[in-house]
């Protein structure tokens, strides 16, 4: 029997007819008469037919795609699924656990990406970064992206690189689908809708899980059976900060689009995506987001912790510039949550959180196609490669960013032109370093030297190639501000390090990079003839490739607790989070060779004045203006939470 | 230039606030105005007209551009409709004409955004965009008349490529859309044309000659497009060759086809399909299991047919006792099947001495033993 048929029968059993599907009128968009067979209209999504009950997108409506490697398009969640278990089960660098089930049972995982151990470097347990795919089953940008950061962090595990500081330093956990009941329902009707036309609800438009708000069981996936179309809980609604806050843009009503639930975290699926947090741990979490689309934005939230706030609004400065197509950034004031799953995660753990609007910003009129509604739901086909692409790389950065402040970690002097060590120290690891110095030798009047500087990060981006070049959407300054400072009163004296690049070849200390990837700069000095014998020291100021000013202090490690960097000093050795110049490694300098080690110990001029380090800025000064005029605009926009 | 980015970025955030503080409407409150309006029923009226009556339609429209009116959000979705309205009807130059005057004009009434988020304005109906469309779609379906055409003729049905004053993109795809609807006898007039034309623009004729060679049942063009294609439409003939072609050149094709790297994981699912079919499938898949890049794909294949056959081959290379690729993606495959018996090889593997322990910690902590 026709679908269509079965469909009109069943609603003529379900209750009287009315002329049309009525709005609530409540602020939201919730129908009065849901049951009505006109709120339960039956369409299919075209390229260019819109005759009878068509609907013309103006491109072929993507259709799920069997296949486990990405493709032009979408996959569908069978091969995603059997992608993220084959990585697993063959990466090293991959694990995954079963979080829980969906309300029609369906297993919920987690992946776990990172090296074995969880301690960073310095033996702490390693921060944690947390990003949630697929809440809303039809906003399919978000596990095709998900599924991107996997594929990407496993393929870069070991590139000596950015990849492989993120697998040796950070915990990242990734959920690609969380509401895969919603997102197959949406995938086993991938043209095929229900609703109105400019409301539709069902099948490829199904946003909510599958919950009957009646039985509690799930409901069928199928659109032919109208009287459950509009059921299901806004599991971005569900959360238990700001739940059923009477705020506006969630809902008591159970067949609203977004409908919270009968009670917080009433929801399988919320309380698996919760449950991640113990895996961070929750203590070392950092950073979460939550994939959506549409609109192109990141959409966050302030709690009462300023520091956190500030952190969030700089993180975000640096990511929303990666994709190509331009990102928002818009906040909504402590308070007026409304049980989204960033705000439970941004509150609860003190990190910054945002949920991620993938594109498009309007529809697919974005690309040139049909001005349909809820065309920003369906991304054609030929833009998932690139949007994919963008939104893995963003998260990174992210990542890259919250993994830390970098610190300089051993400096190197030696003659040019290969000639003798005159100095070398290295920083020890712990929470608390020492420096260990193994030449002092002095850097003699009249002589010139290569001056390597080593950090415990990759510091600059470079797309497969041996140059340095700004990470997609950064601008940093280039180059670190490095310099040799000695004397004291009127024969003070800074010369700058020049002439220097960042190294992409291995080789370490006075030849390459320590460990990753442009986590070494080297440049060169002279000193002048008429030098006299003085105690010196280098100071260094730079930004990491995301414009994160680096540790002014390395005797402190850096980390996170507490909503906001922990031993990150600045210029004058005080908790901060901007970071400062570097003053502690001090060579001298002598004015013959062999002349005695001079008393006393130089302080660089950058701990003398409150006019910081001079070339520090790049990224984060930019940051620092963009705070500037962030807050007074993130305040006048926090009215409004979105229905996101 | 981030400073520049960010500061810009601000701008257009700055520039929405006026509106906000104006009061723009949800777009619910706007669809319900328009439905309980005369709204709806003039741009059903527009659209019964623009059909019939062509010249008094676009008159009508020209004096709703002419005549701006106080609600400017439901005259601005009158006019989007009215454009979306000329998809179907006859392409005329005047109706161009009408659709680029249209096409010029920038989004005039916003609205906030209920079901992606309310924080950005975003146009509530876009007539400029909506025209651009449909003239996107004219030219498409202008190519594929005049592909069609010359096919009928004995003609070049390529020669709309050669058209500059068309987007190529849409000539490719209108000549797609011809190659899709024209009788076979008449594709087949154009089957040597399309196959040097795929030689010198393969990005361009991909989609053309995946049509023609599904259509026409043509393995040997359809092994070209795999070889020498590029882009989506190489995906769509892999996933279609099974329904178009006999079981054993299916099975050919897509065994050639997991040699083409973008395409190669939906061919090893497609061959999938085709295990019950074709022997030679099932023993491909089998033999990918090792494979750094398809073992996955295979082993995902494999578990959704697993036969007796297959168990026997997977419990082989486990009985192997080593811990690699084929290994593991045989417990993959076994994983993903979860069947009764696929489980108890599994539950047997966890107790066999032969394999290696770390492997069956592994096992245990994947299959929740």
């Amino acid at each position: 029997m026709d679908r269509r048929l079965i469909a009109a029968m069943t609603l003529l059993l379900a209750g009287p007819v009315s002329a049309a599907c009525s709005f609530k009128n409540d602020g939201d968009a919730t129908f009065q008469n849901t049951l009505d067979p006109a709120c339960n209209g039956l369409y299919t999504y075209t390229e260019s037919d819109d005759s009878g009950d068509n609907i013309a997108l103006g491109f072929p409506p993507p259709l799920p795609v069997a296949s486990q490697t990405a493709v032009t398009g979408f996959r569908d969640y069978a091969s995603l699924f059997a992608r993220h278990q084959d990585l697993m089960t063959t990466s090293a660098g991959m694990s995954g656990q079963v979080l829980g089930q969906t309300l029609a049972g369906r297993d919920i995982w987690i992946y776990r990406l990172g090296d074995p151990d969880s301690s960073d470097a310095d033996g702490r347990t390693e921060g944690a970064v947390l990003i949630n795919g697929g809440i809303h089953a039809r906003e399919w940008q978000s596990p095709e992206s998900a599924t991107e950061l996997i594929e990407t962090l496993v393929e870069t595990q070991a590139d000596a690189y950015w990849g492989q500081y993120l697998y040796e330093n950070l915990n990242v956990l990734v959920l690609p689908v969380l509401n895969i009941d919603g997102f197959t329902t949406t995938q086993a009707n991938h043209d095929q809708v229900s609703g109105i036309a400019s409301y539709p609800r069902e099948g490829r438009m199904r946003r909510k899980n599958l919950r009957d708000a009646i039985s509690g069981t799930a409901i069928d996936q199928s659109l032919v059976t109208p009287a459950d179309n509009y059921q299901g809980v806004d599991l971005n609604r569900n959360s238990g900060v700001g739940f059923d806050s009477g705020l506006p843009n969630n809902s008591d009503d159970v067949t609203s689009l977004i409908y919270h639930g009968p009670s917080p975290q009433s929801e399988p699926e919320t309380q698996a995506l919760q449950s991640a947090a113990a895996l961070g741990p929750g203590t070392s979490l950092r950073f979460y987001s939550d994939l959506h689309s549409f609109q192109r934005s990141f959409l966050a939230v302030y709690s009462n912790n300023t520091r956190r706030n500030r952190t969030q609004d700089r993180l975000a400065a640096a990511m929303l510039r990666v994709p190509t197509n331009d990102y928002s950034y818009s906040v909504s004031s402590f308070g007026s949550e409304i049980g989204t799953t960033d705000a439970w995660f941004g509150i609860t753990y003190d990190v910054p959180a945002w949920t991620t609007e993938i594109e498009p910003r309007g529809g697919a009129q974005d690309y040139g196609f049909n001005p349909v509604s809820h065309s920003g739901f369906i991304l054609p086909d030929q833009e998932i490669p690139r949007v994919r692409d963008e939104i893995a790389q963003t998260m990174m950065l992210g990542f890259y960013y919250m993994a830390g402040p970098a610190h300089v970690q051993a400096i190197r002097i030696a003659e040019a032109g290969g000639g003798p060590v005159v100095y070398q120290a290295t920083w020890g690891t712990g929470v608390t370093r020492s420096l260990s110095v193994a030449s002092d030798a002095g850097l003699v009047a009249g002589r010139t030297y290569e001056v390597w500087v080593g950090f415990d990060k990759p510091m600059r981006w470079g797309a497969g190639g041996g140059t340095a070049i700004q990470f997609p959407g950064q601008s940093v300054t280039m180059n670190p501000a490095v310099r040799l400072e000695y004397g004291a009163g009127s024969s003070a004296t800074s010369l700058s390090v020049g002439s220097g690049s960042w190294l992409a070849a291995a080789g370490g200390p006075g030849v390459g990079y320590q460990r990753y990837g442009f986590d070494a700069w080297m440049g060169t000095v002279s000193i002048p003839a008429t030098a006299a014998t003085a105690p010196a020291v280098i100071s260094v100021s730079t930004t990491d490739f995301a414009g994160l000013q680096m540790d002014g202090d390395a005797r402190t490690a850096a980390g996170w607790s507490g909503g906001h960097w922990t031993g990150y000093e600045g210029d004058f050795g005080t908790a901060t989070d901007s970071g400062g110049t570097d003053c502690g490694f001090h060579p001298h300098v002598a004015d013959t060779a062999g002349a005695s080690t001079p008393s006393g110990s130089k302080t660089c001029a950058a701990k003398q004045s409150s006019a910081g380090g001079g070339g520090g800025g790049g990224g984060g000064g930019g940051g620092a203006i963009w705070l500037l005029l962030a807050l007074p605009l993130a305040g006048s926009l926090r009215r409004r939470r979105g229905t996101v | 230039m981030t400073r520049t980015r960010g500061l810009l970025t601000l701008l257009c955030l700055l520039a929405t606030l006026p509106s906000l503080a104006a009061g723009v409407e949800d777009r619910s409150t706007l669809d319900a105005r328009w439905r309980s309006g005369a709204w709806a029923a003039r741009a059903a009226d527009l659209r019964a007209q623009a059909q019939a009556e062509p010249a008094r339609f676009r008159e009508a429209i020209r004096r709703e551009l002419a005549a701006p009116a106080p609600d400017t959000a439901m005259q601005e979705r009158l006019l989007q409709e009215a454009m979306l309205s000329m998809l179907p009807i006859a392409r005329d130059p005047a109706g161009r004409d009408l659709l680029h005057t249209v096409g010029l004009r920038t989004p005039r009434a916003m609205t906030l955004q209920d079901e992606g988020g309310r924080q950005l304005p975003i146009p509530y109906a876009d007539p400029g965009a909506a025209a651009r469309a449909v003239l996107d779609t004219w030219d498409r379906f202008d190519s594929r008349d005049r592909s069609l055409a010359a096919m009928i003729h004995g003609g070049d049905a390529l020669a709309p490529l050669e058209d500059a004053s068309v987007r190529r993109e849409l000539s490719v795809r209108g000549i797609e859309l011809a190659f899709g609807s024209a009788p076979v006898p008449q594709l087949l007039t154009q089957r040597e044309r399309v196959r040097g034309a795929l030689t010198l623009r393969p990005r361009e004729l991909t989609g053309i000659a995946a049509t023609l060679a599904l259509r026409s049942g043509d393995t040997v063009l359809a092994r070209e497009v795999i070889e020498r294609g590029a882009g989506r439409a190489r995906l769509d003939l892999v996933l279609a060759a099974r329904s178009a072609f006999a079981a054993d050149d299916a099975t050919a094709l897509l065994i050639a086809a997991t040699a083409a790297q973008d395409v190669a994981s939906a061919a090893v699912l497609q061959l999938g399909n085709a295990m019950s079919a074709s022997p030679s499938a099932r023993e491909h898949l089998l033999s990918l299991l090792g494979d750094a890049a398809l073992g996955g794909s295979a082993a995902q294949a494999l578990a959704a047919d697993t036969d007796a056959s297959t168990l026997s081959a997977l419990s082989a290379i486990l009985a192997r006792g080593v811990d690699d690729l084929s290994t593991r993606r045989a417990i993959l495959t076994l994983r993903l099947n979860g069947g009764s018996a696929a489980s108890a090889l599994l539950t047997r593997y966890l107790d066999d001495p032969r394999a290696p322990a770390a492997l069956r910690q592994e096992v245990a902590t994947w299959i929740g033993a």
